[in-house]
Parts: structure tokens; sequence; C-alpha cells
């Protein structure tokens, strides 16, 4: 059996050359036949300290959400999933309890690339741009791998907070990286050697970087709504809003108009914004479940939006939001759906 | 019914507890010969249970079973690992141990941490009485399920203890035949470097979950198996310095069996009836001087070639002379809220032959489960203990520590514990309780947040005590065993009836208590101990403006106390920073020598972790 590090080198290459995006513009179309969602299960309203639990971790579709196949370890509770661009579904990193895992050939062999000392990882990134560099937000910091998780070094010195709950690359600025801390938002622009604080304070939740725009920014916070950027992250506006007190676990930009984003949070439904955060409404009728941690836009079916709750399972809609369906009960009943990831998503 | 309740129907089914008559204590070859003793009784009366298991499962084969069977929650009608090990080495019922070992190794998602310490332990014990059958189960086992790490200190103790037993089991396997993807050798590797940092942890700055009543068995069970089985003798001798570290730990605030004063965590049910914990077990099996009480972990201990040192044994069960210890140990890694990943805890325990009055400083130290104090009495009777809490949850409190969406820890953690969010649960930690002691005597107060979700404080009196008197003074005067308790309830309060105790309720957000113990044998009467507390001045005046309450105690020390901080002390301010990791008669060390000194009469034993 060929060793994974050898078959890294393989399956790397057509990562490597998959080289179909422009600056500042994903294309629209993935690389990989079909479009390809993640959800990370991170546990449900179902478990017990001891006995039979209901299966968690990661999970796939291939048809737009419609059905799911779980991939990994069946309780391997996890925070989030990320892939390189192209690909086509073998490689996957895995944010989880045990640290941050990485399969390259499906879910197959899984390897939990960290050692003790990074655990419980909240979030991962995959630099767009060095597509061997790999970011992992962690209670305990910020930790680099520039070998595909080979290795892993800290990043964390300057930032305030140990807690690090996501982090993101900009896709035009390949040493510029964004931290969401508890004490706020912090940016790097020599891969997180050093940090500057910026005007995002508060626990942050999530940061998201428009796909169609790369200018635009927009992240997710406790008891602070949103915050946004036009301007490539230098400039933020926050705390405005319909949304200004509520917290924000996730909001997603559409594929194509940067103008519009959804938003999920703690009792909040599923938001939808048409003017980039100066007027919110809640989407329509549906969910039974009105905490929404994760959410996730098709860029191949207009109008698809994927919703994971906090222990409500997940939800899709397939008309931008007006309503909603369950999706799977028999996989994701109770689910806490941490996180969802679009293939080619940032 | 798990394990650990089982234990404890086992001890009043089997011996009440057997305070030591006279302090005759044996030397280092009696105790060892007494040790051995106890371990057969312990092996033999273990092995009828699990041969009557074994006799029923032969009958059913437990067909559908789900549930893991590990060290904190085998039902009691199924073998665990241990019982199967014991079978096994035995020769009594090798084919029912095999099957059972087996078939935990088979069983889909057993438990993480518990399942690959546990097994390996059962795997190493039962050596060559294994099948192969049995063997590549266990092995499979290790490639195929997710072995969650846990997030807790006990967790990562046990997961890596028994990661690196396995690794070294097969030393040589790839990466592939891994459950995490690693090879042995990185395993190994990886196991020995944490296994290492807990150590130097433990040894410099204290331990997290410190002084646990339930816990202190997943600290126990993984030392005595790497202590057992590592190959490296570097790491064998460390396991062998920690079993003497925990143990001692242990003995300086055991009395007659009972785990007293302040814990990291407790159960619920064991707060209220510390007969019943788990660590009653180890103590009979250590210590000896109570009734037996048959736990299958402590089986770990009896097929040990770890022999603890008469030294500690001694400091266990020699109450002849009264002593104050003073102990400093670690909060829980603080991941939000904060700078200091581990501030400190500092603990007081007043100790005599009769009674223990322990503490630790209050406020929030430990999630979920801190027993902050308790005054504990040896009788031969349930439940004898009493203490206060403010019966605090909040998202705040567990997002302190643990990393998920702290609008939904509380319904998630109350799932999982089911008593977090119970305005009568009895054990809890409170951000709004603090605690000064000196010796016999102690004043805790409380200043709850309006805000709070439970807007009381209640206090433990058990049924079992023997007087419970409301004196006119103000006072509650109480006897338990041969133990006096004065307690001086600081506002109004009600009396609920709490089965196993009568619950002291008071609603006054400003409150607390005053608190002094005494042995019967320092009084003529119980009388004459009302007449002494009486007398002893007591200001509260400056209470409800400053929250402020000074006493003076029956010898004379004059404790003031400001909540939430200010603690003096005959005048001068009392400063708990210069407490080092142990100060006390028996146990000495300050942490930053790595060495914990024991010194018991004339003998003197030195643990040292110097590199």
């Amino acid at each position: 059996m060929m060793k994974p590090s050898a078959l890294l080198a393989v399956l790397l290459l057509p990562v490597l050359l998959a080289s179909c995006r422009s600056a500042g513009r994903v294309k629209s179309e993935s690389a990989c036949p079909g479009e390809t969602f993640y959800a990370t299960v991170l546990s449900t309203r179902k478990h017990q300290l001891s006995g039979s639990n209901p299966v968690v971790g990661v999970f796939r579709s291939s048809d737009g959400g419609a059905t799911w196949t779980h991939i990994g370890w069946e309780q391997g509770r996890a925070f989030a999933a990320m892939a390189p661009y192209g690909g086509c579904g073998d490689t996957l990193f895995i944010a989880s309890g045990n640290g941050l895992m990485r399969t390259l050939d499906g879910g197959r062999f899984v390897r939990i690339t960290t050692g003790w000392q990074i655990t419980e990882v909240q979030d991962v990134t995959i630099n767009p741009a060095r597509r061997s560099q790999v970011f992992a937000a962690t209670p305990y910091g910020l930790f680099r791998s520039g070998d595909l998780g080979e290795s892993w070094t800290a990043a964390s010195e300057g930032l305030p907070s140990r807690f690090v709950a996501s982090v993101r690359v900009d896709r035009t600025a390949p040493a510029r990286v964004f931290a969401g801390t508890e004490a706020g938002l912090f940016v790097s622009d020599d891969s997180g050697a050093a940090w500057e604080a910026t005007p995002v304070v508060g626990p942050v939740r999530s940061i998201r970087q428009s796909p169609s725009d790369a200018s635009r920014w927009v992240v997710g916070l406790q008891d602070g709504g949103v915050a946004l950027s036009a301007d490539g992250g230098r400039i933020w506006t926050s705390g405005t809003g319909a949304v200004a007190d509520l917290t924000i676990y996730e909001a997603e930009f559409h594929p194509s108009d940067p103008d519009v984003l959804y938003a999920g949070g703690w009792q909040t439904g599923v938001l939808r914004s048409d003017d980039f955060g100066r007027t919110w409404r809640r989407t329509g009728t549906g969910l039974t479940e009105l905490s929404v941690h994760s959410l996730a836009v098709s860029r191949a079916r207009p109008g698809l939006v994927l919703a994971g709750s906090m222990g409500g399972g997940l939800y899709r809609s397939a008309d931008a939001g007006e309503s909603w369906q369950p999706v799977a009960p028999e996989v994701f009943e109770a689910s806490q759906v941490w996180d969802l990831y679009v293939e080619g998503e940032q | 019914m798990n394990l650990i309740r089982y234990g404890f129907l086992i001890a009043l089914c089997f011996g009440p507890l057997d305070p030591v008559k006279a302090q005759v204590l044996p030397d280092q070859e009696a105790y060892d010969a007494a040790f051995a003793s106890r371990s057969r009784q312990l092996t033999e009366h273990l092995l009828e249970e699990a041969l009557r298991k074994a006799a029923v499962r032969r009958e059913t084969r437990n067909a559908g079973e789900t549930r893991p069977a590990n060290v904190m929650s085998t039902p009691s009608d199924r073998l665990d690992l241990f019982e199967a090990a014991l079978l096994i080495r035995s020769g009594r019922d090798s084919e029912m141990g095999n099957e059972a070992i087996t078939e935990e190794a088979r069983r889909p998602f057993r438990g993480g941490m518990f399942y690959i310490h546990d097994v390996m332990a059962a795997y190493l014990h039962a050596g060559s009485g294994l099948t192969s059958e049995t063997r590549e189960a266990v092995r499979h086992s290790l490639k195929t399920q997710y072995l969650y790490r846990g997030d807790t200190e006990n967790h990562w103790l046990l997961y890596y203890t028994g990661l690196y037993l396995a690794a070294q089991t097969w030393p040589d396997d790839p990466d592939t035949t891994w459950f995490n993807g690693r090879s042995s050798r990185e395993n190994l590797q990886e196991s020995a470097e944490y296994l290492d940092l807990w150590i130097r942890l433990t040894t410099t700055i204290g331990q997290g979950e410190f002084d646990s009543p339930t816990y202190i068995i997943v600290f126990l069970s993984p030392l005595f198996t790497l202590y057992d089985f590592c190959r490296d003798p570097v790491l064998k001798e460390k396991a062998r310095k920690m079993l003497d570290w925990i143990i001692a730990d242990y003995a300086v605030d055991y009395l007659k069996g009972l785990y007293t004063g302040g814990h990291s965590r407790d159960y619920t049910y064991d707060a209220a009836e510390p007969r019943g914990a788990p660590a009653v077990g180890w103590g009979w099996t250590l210590f000896g001087d109570t009734g037996p009480v048959y736990r299958s972990d402590n089986l770990l201990a009896a097929w040990s070639a770890y022999r603890l040192p008469v030294v500690i044994h001694n400091v266990a069960v020699d109450r002849s002379t009264p002593y104050t210890q003073y102990e400093r140990k670690r909060v829980r890694n603080v991941i939000r809220y904060g700078t200091e990943m581990n501030p400190p805890v500092y603990k007081t325990t007043h100790m005599t032959s009769d009674y223990a009055l322990g503490s630790l400083q209050g406020g929030i130290l430990q999630p979920i489960q801190q027993h902050t104090w308790d005054v504990t009495w040896a009788a031969d009777t349930t439940n004898t203990t009493l203490f206060t809490l403010h019966p605090y949850y909040s998202g705040y409190e567990l997002a302190l520590f643990f990393p998920e969406e702290i609008e939904w820890l509380s319904d998630e953690v109350d799932r999982y514990h089911k008593v977090y969010t119970d305005p009568d649960k009895w054990n809890s930690s409170s951000p709004y309780e603090r605690v000064f002691q000196h010796d016999n005597a102690l004043i805790v107060l409380y200043d709850v947040a309006p805000d709070a979700r439970h807007l009381h404080i209640d206090g433990f009196f058990p049924k079992s005590l023997d007087r419970r008197d409301v004196d006119p003074s103000g006072w509650i005067f109480c006897r338990g065993g041969d133990t006096y308790i004065a307690y001086f309830p600081l506002k109004p309060y009600q009396w609920l009836d709490a089965k196993e105790a009568w619950r002291l309720r008071s609603t006054h957000l400003r409150n607390g208590a005053v608190v002094e113990a005494a042995s019967a044998s320092e009084y003529t009467s119980f009388e004459a101990f009302k007449d002494r507390i009486r007398s002893n001045p007591l200001d509260t005046s400056r209470f409800d403006s400053e929250a402020r309450v000074a006493y003076t105690t029956s010898s004379g020390r004059r404790l003031a106390f400001t909540y939430p901080d200010l603690r003096m002390l005959d005048g001068e301010p009392v400063n708990l920073e210069v407490i080092p990791l142990f100060r006390g008669l028996y146990l000495n060390g300050n942490g930053r020598d790595r060495r914990l000194t024991i010194t018991y009469g004339e003998k003197t034993h030195t643990i040292d972790f110097v590199d």
C-alpha cells in the first residue's frame, strides 16, 4: 500500500494545477463534476455520556443537499471542514475535538495531523493561493502549517485572545489573514507572523469573503450582529441595522450578487439582506428550529441555500430562503450542524 | 445502577466504617502484608462476583447490550473489562473472560478514552490467557473505531496512557493500522510528551481535577496501569512517583474512609453521601482502616507491583494530632474571558480524629461539579457532612472552559449531567461565593447577583445528625457522632425537607454563615460547646452595608471577612498567594523544585521530580 506521504504528492498534483480562478473572482463552476456540500455535525440532542449515540462528524452531498453520505469516523465530533479547490472531494480537512484531521482519499483513510498541543479545532482554512498552507483556529490559539498539515507552528503571537473561532485568507493577497477571536477581528499581512487589531471588537464567530467581489467581507459576531467591509477589510461597519444586537454565528454571500447576504444566529432563523447589510428580513416559513449555526449557498443552483441548526437538523431552501424544508431527518435529527461548506467556498 | 453506586451498596452490606481503635501503626513490612491480604480479599470477592456474572452471561450472552463496559459506567449485572481480565488471570473462566473482552472490543461507540485505557489494562493484565481471537479483536478495534480524546484532565490521562501502552504493545505498526492515522512510533511519542507535560503541570502548579472523591479513580487507574506496563524506565519511575503524589494528596484529606473538604469535582449524590463516593473503595484498598468496599478498578492496585510507602499510609490513618493542611491547585484551562490559563486554587483542610473542616477560596474554580466547603465527620451513619452552596449555572461559566457556543452550553451540559440547571443540586461553583477559613472555623459569604438564575443559597444539614438545635441566639448547633458544629446563618431562612437532609434555604442575595466545629472531647458537654460559641464575639453589623463579618473563634483567633476577598486574621491581612503546593504537618512542597516531602514522625519520604 502506498504511504499517505507518497500519496500526498500524487493527490496534490491536480490541486496544485487547478489554477482556474482569476484574481478576485472565483469561477462559478467547480473544476469537479457537480457541486459537493459538506455538513459537519458536532453533537445531537440525543447524545448521552455513554451508550449508543447517533452518528456525527462529516457528511457529504453531491445532489444539492438532498441526500447525504457519512465520511470518516462515525463519532468524530466535527466543528468544520474545508477542501482545497479542485480536490474533487478526495482531500478534506476536518476541524475536530481530537485535532485537525485530513483525508486524501475521500474519507477512507483519515489522519489526525496534529498532536496533543492542538485540540478542539474550531475552524480550518486553506490558503487559496498557497495550497499547502493551512490554518487551524483553536481555543488555544491559531496554528499554521506550510506542508498541508504535516507539521504545525503557532501563529498567535500578538493576538490578545487565546480563543480563535474563525480564520480566513484573502484570496487576492495570499499573506493577508483574518483571525476571529473573542476580543475581535485581527488581521495579519505576513501569514500570521504579526497581527493588528481591526475596529471590529467582541467575540467573532465567523469570517467570510464574497465569492463575486473579493473586496467585500462579512463577519458574524456574538451579540453584535455582523461587521461589513467593502474595501478588503480596511474599513468596517458594525453594530448597525436590525441585527445589531443579535448573535450571528455565520453570514454568507450570494455567489454572484455581492449585495445579497444570508445570516443565521441564536434564535434568528435565516435572515437575508439584499443591500449589503443595510436592511434585513427574516426568510420564509418552514424553519422549525430558529437557532441557525451554519449556512451554505450553492454556486451551481441559483436559489439553493442550506441552513444547519443548533439541535434541529439541516434545512434546505430551493427558492433563496422563501421556504424551507428539513433535509434527511433520518441523518440529521436533533443534530447540531456546526458548519456547512460548499466546495470552492472560502 | 452504575459501578460507582454499586460500590456504596456493597459497603453498606459488607461492613460499616471501622475507625482505628488505637494509633498503632505498621512498618513497611506489616503494611505490605496487610495490603496483600486485602488484595487477596478483593480478588476473591470480585472473582466470585465475576463468576456469577459469567454464569448469567453464559445463559443470556447479553445480546443487544449497547452500553460500553468502562470503569465509570458499567451496569452492575455486566462483566467489565477488569472482571473479564480477572476471570482469565485466575483461570476460572477464561472462555467467558475472553468473550467479554472480545465483545467489548467489537462494540461500536465505546467511549473513547475510557475504552482505550480499560481495554489495554485488561489486555496487559490478562496476558498469556488471551486467545488469539481476543488479541485480534482488541487490536482491530484500535484501527476501526474512532476514540475520542475527551476534554478533561482525566480524559487525557486515560487516553494517552491507553494510547502509549497500545503503541508500546504493537511498536512497529504503520499509520494505516491505527484509528488516528498515526504510526505506533508517532503515537508513542505524542503520548509520552503529553504524559510528561501532565506530570510537570501537576508537580509545579497543581492538579486541575484535584481531590475528587468521584474522579480520583480515573487518575489512580491509569497511573497503576502505566507503572506496571511501561517499558521505558524513566516514564515508569515517573508513574510510580505520581502514584505516591496523588495518593499522598488523598491521604492528607482522608478521614476514616471519607475524602473530606473542598473538591474540584464531585457528583451531587457523592457530595450528599461521601461514603458512596468511588474514592472510598480506594481508601479501603490502600489504607485499610474501614470495612471492605469491592471495586473492580481496585484490581489494578491489587495486581500491581507498586507498593505504597508506609509513610503515606500512616499519614492517612493517624489522626491523633490535629493539623491544618494548606494546598495550591489550579483551575481547569480557561479558554475565554480571562488571560490566565490556570489561576490558582487555594485549599485549606483542618483535620482532627473526629471531623475535618475544609474549603476552597470560592468563585468559579471548576465548572459544573465544584464542592467549595464542608465539615465532614466520622460516624457509622449516612450523609455525615454539612455544607452550603449557591446553585449557580450559566453559559458564561461553561464558556470559560468549553469551546461550544455560550447560548447552547447550559442545555448541553444539563443533558449530560442531569442536574446542572437544577435549583436543588448539591454541587456547584458560584462566582458569588467566597470562603475564609482558619483552622476549625470559617466564614462563607455570598453576594448573589439579582440576574442570577437561582436566587437562593442552600445548606445541607443531614437528617442523620444526632442534634440540630436552633438556638434563640441565632446559632444552629449540630452534633454528628463525636463532632459539634456551630452554624450562624447571616440571613433568615426556612427549612425544607430534602430527602436525606434538611435543606436550609435562604433567599437573601447577600448572605452567608459563620461555622465553627469541634470534637466532643474538647468540651464537657454539648451544652458547654453551645455556651462557648454563644460567648464568642460575632459582629454582623456591617454585613448589609459593607459585606463584612467578624468572628472570634473559641481559640481566640479573630477572623474578619469582607466579600469578596479581604480576609483579616487577628487584624492582619491574609495573603492566599503565599500558599505553596503543600504546607502542613505531613505534606510540604513548594512546586518550584517539584519536590513533595512527606513526613511522619521521624520518617521522611521525598517525591522528587527534579530533572
